[in-house]
């Protein structure tokens, strides 16, 4: 993998990348693809996507309020807030 | 010449108890971060668990526009970071969302093709103030159905038409309340121009949008400020812009580049969801006569006119109300103009809709059975019917209490005509003396000794009768 696609990557998975971090990760990741590439090539037609292993009954649930007890402890335990906000730097 | 194409993203909040995916509620409220949970909040380990009723709602709109039901529908993950989503994704469907290439037809309006629609949950909610961003969570995870339309518009008028058609169809249908001010509908739109014949142009995405009035504003907008650049040789750029209602215009948006790369795959937590016959067979029953068809019905089958019968499909309780009391035996032409009238002046005046005033059907058309059966007249019939829309009273009773029953002895009528025509000689000279003005003052009188018991319209004819009899 090209190091400036490495690092749209990194951006976009919001890590911040030392160059020697960088060097290591672009050799890891190229192998990684690599590995996809090889799946790419099996033939597969004929066959659905799985997207999940478990398929038997529909999973829904009744439409019933629980109270959760988490919301003064999420509120303590924010870094910053403004009463009952939550509050971040304005950004976008 | 030029060419204008328009397509509609609509989001509604469906109306459940709870949160799509966890059992949080799902209300408005003023305390914020109250309605939170390990689940929609993406602490690590929790499994989001799909609300049925939700389901049942977006299955209920799909099936409404025409959609083809994917026989497996998936939820997606679809990755980005901003605040409003303490998960950094939301769950969303993607490539296999649960109504695909829907239609709705509507008089007077292109068939609108309907991409697809697809069930999310909606972000928090974020209130910029100066360098700081105040985040409230209560609305992530609320279920939300997203409504893609086909570019198949080519005038604004015709987008803020459908919008408008589309609100009373999720208020007929019991799954949205529509109010755009409150945010329950949203409705992002894409527009773009092009020289007549090249098919379409750059398309323009506009966001903030709360009225249907801003739609066909910030469309008019668009249109004209695209048309001008293509005919300038220049081009459009492809971007989403925001409109800005106090200056009238839409704005570019600062984002970031790769922003929309939103790397989507399958939600490992959540099977996918294969609606079974039975499902559906509910989902069939559950469908209305849509308002658009409906009042199409009531111009054809009751010959009303067309602001006549767009009044009365406006809210489905007022179309249910308008035909049950057509049942109920009295004439369409009452029913349609005390609906109008009278019942919506009332209405609005006690600041209450149709389904939580006293009225009922079976005390509206007893009240105008009696009227068309001259029991009681039009003034004594608005007096019965302020009252019952106000208080939870019985229609004969409070006739008979305000005595207002017109009075079938004509005996005790002629006696006060006469009494009447006696005491005011002057005004019966003039009348004698061919002007005719002054009956429209005997019948006033008449009808307040009366105490409105008189019917107004007899009580011409009695007067000058008994005038020529005066000789």
């Amino acid at each position: 993998m090209q190091k400036d696609e490495l690092y749209i990557t990194a951006s976009l998975a919001r890590l911040e990348l030392t160059e020697k971090e960088a060097d290591t990760l672009s050799q890891a990741v190229s192998q990684m693809i690599e590995y996809f590439s090889m799946m790419e090539k099996i033939d597969v037609t004929g066959l659905e996507p799985t997207t999940h292993v478990s398929i038997g009954e529909n999973r829904v649930r009744k439409d019933e309020v629980i109270e959760s007890s988490l919301a003064e402890r999420m509120i303590e335990a924010a870094p910053e807030r403004d009463e009952r906000f939550i509050t971040v730097p304005h950004i976008l | 010449m030029i060419e204008s194409f328009i397509g509609l993203e609509i989001h509604i909040q469906l109306l459940t108890k709870t949160k799509v995916f966890c059992n949080c509620k799902n209300e408005f409220t003023h305390v914020p971060n109250s309605h939170v949970c390990p689940v929609c909040m993406g602490y690590p380990g929790v499994l989001p668990v799909l609300n049925e009723e939700a389901v049942r709602k977006a299955y209920i709109v799909c099936r409404a526009m025409n959609c083809h039901l994917n026989e497996k529908a998936v939820f997606d993950r679809k990755n980005y970071f901003y605040p409003d989503m303490p998960k950094n994704y939301q769950i969303s469907q993607f490539n296999s969302p649960f109504g695909v290439k829907g239609l709705i037809e509507m008089d007077g309006m292109p068939k609108v093709r309907i991409h697809d629609a697809h069930l999310e949950e909606d972000a928090g909610k974020l209130v910029h103030e100066g360098m700081t961003s105040y985040c409230d969570y209560n609305r992530a995870g609320t279920p939300l159905l997203e409504i893609v339309t086909e570019p198949d518009f080519k005038k604004p008028e015709e987008a803020e038409l459908f919008m408008q058609n589309f609100r009373k169809m999720v208020r007929y249908l019991g799954v949205c309340d529509g109010n755009m001010e409150e945010g329950s509908m949203r409705c992002d739109v894409n527009v773009s121009v092009n020289f007549e014949g090249k098919g379409l142009g750059r398309k323009v995405e506009v966001k903030n949008l709360n009225s249907f009035r801003h739609v066909k504003l910030a469309l008019q907008y668009e249109i004209q400020r695209q048309s001008r650049m293509i005919t300038a040789g220049e081009s459009v750029v492809q971007e989403t812009r925001l409109w800005n209602d106090e200056k009238k215009r839409t704005e570019g948006m600062r984002s970031k580049e790769n922003a929309n790369d939103y790397r989507y795959f399958p939600e490992p937590d959540l099977p996918p969801y294969c609606p079974t016959k039975e499902f559906l067979a509910q989902i069939d029953a559950a469908q209305v006569e849509l308002p658009w068809v409906r009042k199409k019905r009531f111009i054809d089958e009751y010959g009303l006119n067309e602001d006549g019968a767009e009044f009365l499909t406006e809210e489905k309780d007022k179309a249910d109300f308008f035909e049950n009391a057509v049942k109920g035996g009295i004439s369409v032409a009452n029913a349609a103009s005390w609906m109008r009238g009278e019942v919506a002046k009332d209405l609005n005046k006690a600041k209450k809709s149709l389904c939580d005033s006293f009225l009922t059907v079976e005390k509206f058309v007893t009240v105008i059975k009696l009227l068309e059966a001259e029991k009681i007249n039009a003034q004594a019939a608005k007096k019965v019917m302020d009252i019952i829309i106000n208080e939870d009273a019985d229609p004969m009773q409070v006739i008979e209490k305000n005595n207002l029953m017109q009075t079938a002895d004509s005996g005790e009528v002629e006696a006060m005509v006469e009494k009447l025509l006696a005491e005011n000689t002057k005004v019966v000279a003039q009348i004698k003396g061919g002007d005719q003005k002054p009956i429209g003052f005997l019948i006033g009188q008449l009808m307040k000794v009366s105490g409105g018991k008189a019917d107004p319209k007899k009580a011409r004819e009695l007067i000058l009768n008994k005038i020529s009899q005066l000789g």
